[in-house]
């Protein structure tokens, strides 16, 4: 029986695992991960493949709605503005259409009035980041323009629409014919009637009226953006939670198991020193070298 | 005078059994070697009246002492295990394409792309957005490009070792063949040499081995012949219908060579290779035409069928100002790039969404290979332990063969002490005759 040679290379062999046992040992200790090449756990590299597209679909989401809510953000305050303005519209006609008031006294609130116009009609076509605001899709120009002497929506009555969660849209804004009123009897129209009223002397009791709707209008339309800002966050925080789940099911697939990494990494070391020392023993084990002794 | 004959022959024997031990002693590294042992017999008695006596000792043969039904087992573990190991390291080689982590390839070059038109819609008009979406395109056309290419360049390498596979595999039938012809005179060499073929063989080829005597029959599993006698069928392939066909003697035994290093390169080259490039080009066919019919237009030019689709798939656009967001001309439209994102969740082929499909692309890979691996580190601890037992039945122990050297010393020192006796007898009778 050639017991010393299949002796041997059991050794070898014991050697050579314990090597391999040990590389694997050293990869999970260095980078963290169990699994090098997807043939090491086929399923689990499979569901990694799945989670790794899911957190790039809810990275792109957050992405949409973080970008979404600035442009809502600041949307929000220009609106915040106009309607400060279109308040004091309301009191600037209530002012006017004061009987007592003189024509003198008209013509300075049909001024303030014409501010009030001005500024808003500028507010109308606040731009964020080179976009126009209240223009819907057509946000390359502006939203409102004086056509034939009276202010006329320029932009689209379509809004787009931008995924800030899986499977949910959300509009980035609201039309400004939505909000300021379509064409004839928008805002501008509103504060227009009231100036020229008080221009021309005659009783402007019922334009403040209009005033009033044209702000009511602006302030229900509002909160659609407030609204909106809040379910951004909301996804937000869901895609924060999502996120979470993800590391964790990644961490449960392919987190290296630290504790018992090391412990074949000491048992393999411990092997390659025992089957070394014991080659070392059989390599003098034949009968010949007890011949060789006992003959010199 | 027979006693000094005697003599004579038992020194020639002795020494003779000593060169056999040394021999064996010599080729204790030797693995092709089986261990060799004397075969002796009395010689014929010489007859005095009505009783004989014996004339000594005679060397009739050597011996290889070996076991051929534990080798042939060997041989079939042999092939098993090298078919497994050939189709397991060329997969490794595709697998390298496939990181566990998505981290590169297709997958990420798909979720990249996804993103990228995610982005656009958020600012439709912009020049980064688009020019996102036409470099993760062109990413993606290109991580197609690249993992093809690397299964081309796989498949030409496994053709070009099975091509040489096949050469050895002929040139050791060959030789088979030759041994076959001094069967009937066969010497220890000539079956060590026969093992050995035999041996290396199997590593190329799943054999059915029948011996007769000390000839060596040899067919596929379904009874084909390779060796038959001193005749020998040379294998060879040719490629048809896109697959590798191994032939010998105008029959197709495809489908039975399924072990040794030509087994396995036909697995990879005609269901390995193939299964992915198909579902690789699946995937590019479907991802097309999905992002064409969304894009109302030619986003991808337009593809000529599923086969060669991941190699041949291209962006049709030039330059990022040509990316449409939406479909009217104003600036604000997204509509487009927000159909260009839903996509990554739509069915594209079948039931699955691209990133599903890719996902289990993944999963049959890793499957086929870790089977490929698991069944060769089995085979491979079942032929360790056929192995040991083959060597404890042929191996040269040392031990044994120390102890052999001290018995056949003593013995040609008796004999040689019988030889001086004989002389001194002789002397004395000679002796005799002198007073």
């Amino acid at each position: 029986m050639r017991a010393d040679l299949s002796l041997t290379s059991n050794l070898v062999d014991a050697i050579q695992s314990a090597k391999q046992d040990q590389d694997s040992a050293i990869f999970q200790l260095s980078s963290g991960k169990r699994i090098r090449n997807i043939s090491d756990d086929a399923a689990a590299a499979s569901q990694l493949n799945t989670l790794s597209s899911e957190q790039a679909a809810i990275d792109s989401y957050v992405g949409g709605g973080a970008s979404l809510r600035s442009r809502l953000s600041a949307a929000d305050s220009a609106l915040s503005s106009a309607v400060q303005l279109a308040t004091r519209a309301v009191s600037l006609g209530v002012e006017g259409a004061n009987g007592t008031a003189s024509p003198a006294e008209r013509a300075a609130v049909a001024n303030d009035l014409q501010g009030v116009h001005d500024q808003l009609l500028g507010i109308a076509n606040s731009q964020f980041q080179g976009h126009y605001l209240f223009s819907g899709e057509a946000d390359g120009s502006a939203a409102f323009a004086v056509v034939n002497g009276s202010v006329t929506y320029q932009g689209s009555s379509a809004v787009a629409q931008i995924d800030i969660g899986e499977g949910i849209q959300m509009s980035n804004g609201r039309a400004g014919s939505v909000l300021f009123g379509s064409d004839g009897t928008n805002v501008f129209d509103a504060i227009s009637g009231v100036i020229s009223a008080l221009r021309g002397g005659t009783d402007p009791a019922v334009a403040p009226a209009s005033l009033g709707t044209s702000l009511d209008r602006l302030t229900s339309q509002r909160v659609f953006y407030g609204t909106a800002m809040d379910a951004i966050d909301t996804q937000s925080a869901i895609a924060t939670a999502s996120k979470q789940r993800i590391v964790e099911q990644q961490n449960t697939l392919d987190g290296a198991d630290f504790t018992a990494a090391a412990a074949r990494m000491s048992q393999s070391e411990l092997v390659q020193s025992a089957a070394s020392a014991a080659f070392a023993k059989v390599a003098n084990l034949s009968l010949f070298d007890y011949l060789g002794t006992t003959n010199a | 005078m027979p006693a000094l004959a005697m003599a004579n022959t038992a020194l020639a024997v002795d020494q003779a059994m000593i060169g056999i031990s040394g021999n064996n002693i010599a080729n204790l590294d030797n693995p092709d070697y089986a261990r060799r042992e004397a075969s002796l017999s009395e010689l014929p008695p010489a007859v005095f009246g009505t009783f004989t006596i014996g004339t000594g000792v005679q060397l009739d043969r050597v011996i290889g002492i070996r076991d051929n039904a534990l080798n042939l087992r060997i041989a079939a573990e042999q092939s098993d295990v090298a078919g497994s190991h050939a189709f397991a390291t060329a997969m490794q080689a595709v697998e390298a394409q496939f990181p566990a982590d998505n981290s590169s390839g297709i997958g990420a070059a798909l979720d990249k792309f996804w993103s990228a038109w995610q982005t656009l819609s958020s600012d439709p008009s912009g020049v980064p957005g688009k020019t996102q979406v036409l470099s993760a395109a062109q990413s993606l056309a290109s991580a197609f490009h690249e993992v093809s290419a690397g299964l081309l360049s796989t498949n030409n390498s496994v053709s070009q070792s099975l091509a040489a596979s096949v050469s050895q595999a002929n040139a050791l039938l060959s030789q088979i063949a030759t041994l076959n012809q001094s069967a009937g005179s066969a010497t220890p060499e000539t079956l060590d040499a026969q093992d050995h073929a035999l041996s290396r063989l199997s590593g190329f080829i799943n054999i059915s081995v029948v011996r007769a005597g000390n000839t060596l029959q040899i067919s596929t599993p379904s009874g084909v012949p390779l060796v038959s006698g001193t005749k020998w069928f040379s294998l060879q392939t040719s490629p048809a219908a896109g697959q590798q066909q191994l032939t010998v003697d105008g029959s197709d035994i495809t489908a039975e060579a399924s072990g040794g290093s030509i087994g396995g390169a036909l697995r990879v080259l005609n269901q390995g290779l193939p299964g992915l490039q198909q579902r690789l080009d699946t995937l590019a066919s479907s991802l097309a035409a999905a992002a064409n019919t969304t894009y109302r237009s030619s986003f991808f030019t337009p593809l000529s069928g599923t086969a060669g689709a991941a190699a041949n798939i291209q962006v049709a656009l030039s330059s990022a100002s040509q990316v449409q967001a939406g479909s009217t001309i104003l600036s604000g439209d997204n509509s487009t790039a927000l159909a260009m994102a839903a996509l990554r969740a739509q069915n594209m082929i079948g039931a699955q969404t691209a990133t599903s499909y890719h996902s289990d692309t993944v999963l049959q890979l890793g499957q086929q290979i870790s089977d490929a691996t698991t069944n060769e580190s089995a085979g491979q601890q079942v032929l360790d332990h056929m192995n040991q037992q083959r060597q404890a039945v042929e191996g040269v122990s040392l031990d044994k063969e120390a102890a052999n050297l001290m018995q056949y010393e003593r013995a040609y020192q008796a004999a040689a002490r019988l030889l001086s006796t004989v002389d001194q007898m002789m002397q004395s009778a000679i002796g005799l005759g002198a007073r």
